[in-house]
């Protein structure tokens, strides 16, 4: 699905330079579900970022279903993560004058090819549980039902990749693991996930952990 | 990008986002389009005006050809008098001597009684050429003009002329009685677009008729200017040279006095609004207007540009989520930038609205007759609308811009981040509407200043409770009003106190010294409120002489006639003619200078000389009353006039109303710069106020962090209110200089003027702090006062 190769990003302020990543190789298959751990200020985050092509490596090399996307225009970039990627986030980030329907719809927005998007709304929402919440707002809803929400925006353009930034962190155990089987079943039907997380026992769910040490990979696991 | 989801659907998405997203800033989104509605209906009123003044005269075809004979009358010292007439042979000559003129047509304006059906109309009227309307091809709607004026009867009417006369809008061969002479009806015209031509009356009697006013001016020997000369000139032809080559045949036709001061100009047909000769002030008002628009709607954009900026933090996550989800930075600037573009067609909407409303009270400021005529004419509409969008593409490009280049990585993992720093434009904006809102106020007061210099102390007179009816001074009148209960005295002036007076070039040495002649008696100075400076007015004789035989001077006469100090001038004689032969008569008192005329002309050398006023022409009669029970003193007034045998009613006014009505154009300024300073504070406050509100929303956190480190409120206050106040410092720096430069040209225009005050400007300064404070402190204080727990939650 993706390789990572020699992968560095850093910061650089008037001063000082800061190595978020360094030399990172990784390598994904389609259909994996990869676990990353490690500290806070590690750079799982900014990992997650590069691999989401919401942000560009200094350095290196990354191939995404074999086509090289390190040198890419910030247009290009755009466009392949509408068209291959989704994002689930801590904070969930729902815009909260939509509503949960119309949150979903952001997803197709920039987008080929649904034909019927109101059926696919309709569907994802199924998928997580919230199709009776569909003209809620965001902030009518718990933080369990938000990042339900957040999972069926993920879902509904189709993604052949799904980055989750610790997804269960501002949730309690029992909506933690619901999010969880949740990403599981996604990954069952065939896509590939890559999660952050703090959490063993949400990495546990995954196939393979990746252990991370200042913007260095120290260790891997395989479940 | 084609999507999966179809147009309509993604209208609808974005018009949703762009609704809740005003909803839920609707008090400042409020402001915003308030202040963009008011700043586009200056710009669309003052392009209305405008429209009109440039467009003068646009439905003449070949205008750009036509031209219109003016009179200029200058003198050394003397302010040149230009009069929209010219002399009726001029016509004559230019027929014959200047090929590059193709044709060339009269128009004499007149009043006439016109009888119809033993009903009598006093109407104006034009005694005209035929060639005029070949001059001037006017829309016809039946006959032929041209040939209808060939007949000495024949006459041609506007449409509602006609009806007006005849009843309907097409009576050809109609008979009209005209000063007792049959007219016939011989072709009717398109009436005239009000406020679009210097032509102000629809009918037009021929030229040839033996009533003509061109009968008696055409005689050799005269020279008076009372007829309109229209020509049009041969393409490619300068009318400069058509001018010079005009000028030696013109000199013939004139009196040998007359030489040096009289001219003839050629003035497009087109340039007549604006010209300053006829109507002055109308230009300066045009362009202090235009400026002062400009400035508003710079202040409502920008007003739009910094809260839009500042709302769209709430915005952020939006932006990001859009980014993850596929969208591109271009796709991200075209959203905001489409919403800009609504929200400034709603405010075009408004503004819209608020013409409809302020677009009478406009043109009675203006003098103009601007429609905003959308209905007849679409294109209006369509202009509108792109204005509208262009205004909204200039509002948006910057907050699109910052908005697509924030980082997406940053906006989704935390709020706040990629904009912690108000950016500097918002700094430049602000200041710059600061500097805009103080050189405002300075300019306000500056013209405020000197209006009420102009009707005070430049007068230098009183005119307190001062009367002037219009009458030759009828002794029987005078003498029982003198005895009237409310009136403290009356006495006689001719009319050039108020009209432009008399002039001779009087004979001084081998000068020649355009003087103005006026006729007063002695009482009257004294009613004025005029002390002399030298000599004594006891010796004129209180009710006038057959033939002067004393005079007294202004100042300025004594200056310019090089008598030495007014005392030294009593006692010389001074020429009251241009006769050679005449020896000169003496002085007997020197008066202070007063006019009332304009302060932006200067005082001319002036003599006054007292002849018996009962033998009629026109004139003034000065009644000065007590000030005690006025209603029933001009009631007496009246009723004397009348059982004195006066035949015409009594036209009277107090000499303040003239004076107010002298000084329309300063008041008329006076109030452009009232009304759009008010306009302007009033944006400037509210987008502080809005600004204020996004600082404290920004900033929640580290005001959260000050106080949880022990920082007071009031320490927390003076922060933000010591940040909000910055700009409004740094646009005195360019505020003071631009207005000084600016308001001491205003004030050079002027022969008598107050001095520019400085202290106006940190006045001025103190004003717009004042209202940063008011505006922002209010909501700083609430902001201040939160306890720290609060902010801090808050991220």
């Amino acid at each position: 699905m993706l390789t990572l190769t020699d992968i560095t990003k850093s910061y650089r302020t008037s001063e000082i330079e800061t190595r978020a990543l360094d030399a990172v190789s990784l390598e994904v298959a389609e259909g994996e579900f990869l676990a990353v751990m490690g500290p806070s200020g590690c750079g799982k985050s900014t990992l997650l970022n590069v691999i989401g092509l919401l942000d560009r490596p200094t350095q290196g090399s990354y191939l995404l279903s074999g086509t090289e996307v390190a040198g890419l225009s910030a247009a290009g970039m755009a466009r392949l993560r509408g068209a291959h990627i989704a994002f689930v986030f801590q904070n969930f980030n729902l815009i909260d004058d939509l509503t949960v329907a119309e949150n979903i719809e952001v997803s197709l927005l920039y987008r080929h090819g649904e034909a019927a998007p109101k059926d696919r709304i309709a569907e994802v929402l199924d998928k997580v549980g919230m199709a009776h919440r569909a003209g809620h707002r965001p902030q009518q809803l718990s933080g369990g039902q938000q990042q339900r929400v957040a999972i069926a925006r993920a879902l509904a353009g189709k993604p052949s990749l799904i980055l989750a930034d610790e997804p269960t962190g501002n949730l309690d155990s029992a909506n933690g693991e619901q999010v969880i089987e949740l990403l599981q079943q996604v990954v069952n039907a065939g896509t590939t996930v890559i999660m952050v997380t703090h959490s063993h026992r949400d990495a546990a769910a995954a196939q393979r952990i990746v252990e991370m040490l200042d913007g260095r990979i120290v260790g891997e696991t395989r479940l | 990008m084609s999507g999966g989801i179809s147009l309509w659907g993604r209208i609808r998405h974005f018009a949703t986002a762009y609704v809740r997203n005003l909803y839920a800033t609707r008090l400042l989104s409020a402001i915003a389009i308030a202040g963009l509605a008011v700043g586009l209906a200056g710009a669309l009123m003052l392009a209305l005006v405008a429209r009109d003044a440039l467009g003068f005269n646009g439905f003449v075809p070949d205008r750009e050809r036509i031209y219109l004979g003016l009179s200029v009358l200058s003198g050394p010292g003397m302010a040149p008098v230009v009069n929209d007439t010219s002399n009726s042979r001029a016509a004559g000559l230019i027929q014959a001597n200047l090929p590059d003129v193709e044709a060339v047509g009269r128009l004499s304006p007149a009043e006439a009684s016109l009888r119809h059906n033993g009903e009598t109309i006093r109407a104006k009227i034009y005694w005209a050429d035929p060639e005029i309307f070949d001059i001037l091809r006017l829309p016809v709607v039946a006959g032929r003009p041209k040939q209808a004026l060939n007949s000495p009867d024949g006459l041609v009417m506007t449409q509602s002329e006609s009806v007006r006369h005849f009843g309907r809008a097409n009576a050809l061969g109609a008979v009209i009685d005209l000063d007792g002479t049959p007219m016939v009806l011989r072709a009717v015209i398109a009436d005239l677009p009000a406020g679009m031509t210097d032509l102000d009356r629809g009918i037009f009697a021929s030229g040839k008729s033996a009533k003509s006013s061109f009968g008696a001016s055409d005689a050799p020997g005269q020279f008076t200017i009372s007829a309109r000369t229209y020509m049009r000139l041969r393409r490619g032809a300068s009318p400069a040279a058509a001018e010079r080559r005009l000028a030696p045949l013109i000199d013939g036709m004139l009196p040998d006095f007359m030489r040096s001061g009289y001219a003839m100009r050629l003035v497009p047909i087109g340039a007549l609004a604006l010209h300053p000769g006829l109507h002055a002030g109308v230009r300066e008002r045009l362009e202090v207007g235009s400026l002062v628009a400009a400035f508003i709607l710079f202040i409502a954009v920008s007003n739009y540009v910094n809260l839009s900026t500042a709302l769209s933090v709430r915005r952020w996550r939006e932006i990001g989520v859009r980014a993850a989800c596929g969208a591109t930075r271009g796709r991200i600037a075209q959203q905001f930038l489409a919403e800009a573009v609504v929200t400034v067609l709603i405010a075009a909407l408004l503004g819209a609205a608020l013409v409809e409303l302020a677009l009478p009270s406009l043109n009675a400021l203006f003098q103009t007759q601007a429609r905003f005529d959308y209905v007849t004419r679409p294109m209006l509409l369509l202009w509108l609308v792109a204005g509208g969008i262009a205004v909204g593409l200039a509002a948006g490009a910057y907050p699109a811009f910052v908005l697509s280049g924030l980082s997406p990585a940053a906006l989704l993992r935390d709020r706040g981040v990629g904009m912690t720093r108000r950016p500097v434009v918002a700094d430049v904006l602000v200041t710059l509407q600061f500097a805009i809102l103080i050189g405002l106020m300075v300019a306000l007061a500056v013209v405020y200043q000197q209006r009420r210099f102009a009707m005070t102390e430049a007068l230098r007179l009183d005119v307190d409770q001062l009367l002037v009816v219009d009458a030759p001074c009828p002794a029987s009148f005078r003498q029982e009003v003198e005895k009237l209960p409310g009136v403290r005295g009356t006495s006689c002036i001719d009319r050039g106190l108020l009209d432009p007076p008399n002039f001779i070039f009087a004979r001084i040495g081998s000068q020649r010294i355009p003087t103005d002649l006026i006729s007063i008696l002695p009482s009257g100075f004294s009613l004025l409120g005029i002390a002399p400076v030298a000599g004594s007015l006891s010796l004129l004789p209180p009710d006038g002489e057959q033939s002067p035989r004393r005079m007294v001077v202004n100042e300025t006469a004594v200056r310019r006639f090089g008598l030495g100090s007014a005392s030294a001038a009593i006692g010389k004689l001074v020429p009251m003619s241009s006769d050679p032969s005449d020896a000169g008569v003496p002085i007997v008192a020197v008066v202070p200078d007063f006019s009332l005329q304009s302060v932006d002309t200067m005082i001319k050398p002036t003599i006054y000389f007292d002849q018996p006023h009962s033998q009629g022409g026109p004139g003034l009669v000065l009644i000065k009353l007590t000030g005690r029970d006025i209603p029933e003193a001009l009631a007496a007034i009246d009723r004397l006039w009348r059982q004195t045998g006066q035949q015409q009613p009594i036209q009277r006014k107090f000499l303040s109303d003239h004076v107010e009505e002298l000084y329309r154009n300063l008041e008329r300024n006076s109030w452009i710069f009232g009304l759009f300073s008010g306009v302007a504070a009033l944006l400037s406050a509210t987008g502080i106020a809005g600004m204020a509100i996004a600082t404290a929303e920004r900033r929640t956190k580290e005001i959260g962090i000050r106080k949880a480190l022990g920082a007071r409120t009031d320490q927390v206050l003076m922060l933000l209110l010591g940040r909000m106040s910055r700009p409004v410092l740094w646009a005195n720096l360019i505020a003071w200089p631009c207005a000084w430069w600016m308001m001491r040209n205003w004030l050079n225009g002027f022969a008598y003027r107050v001095p520019l005050h400085l202290w106006l400007f940190p006045a001025a300064a103190l004003v717009a702090l004042a209202i940063t404070l008011c505006s922002a402190g209010l909501l700083a204080w609430n902001v201040a006062r939160r306890r720290p727990i609060e902010a801090l939650r808050y991220e």
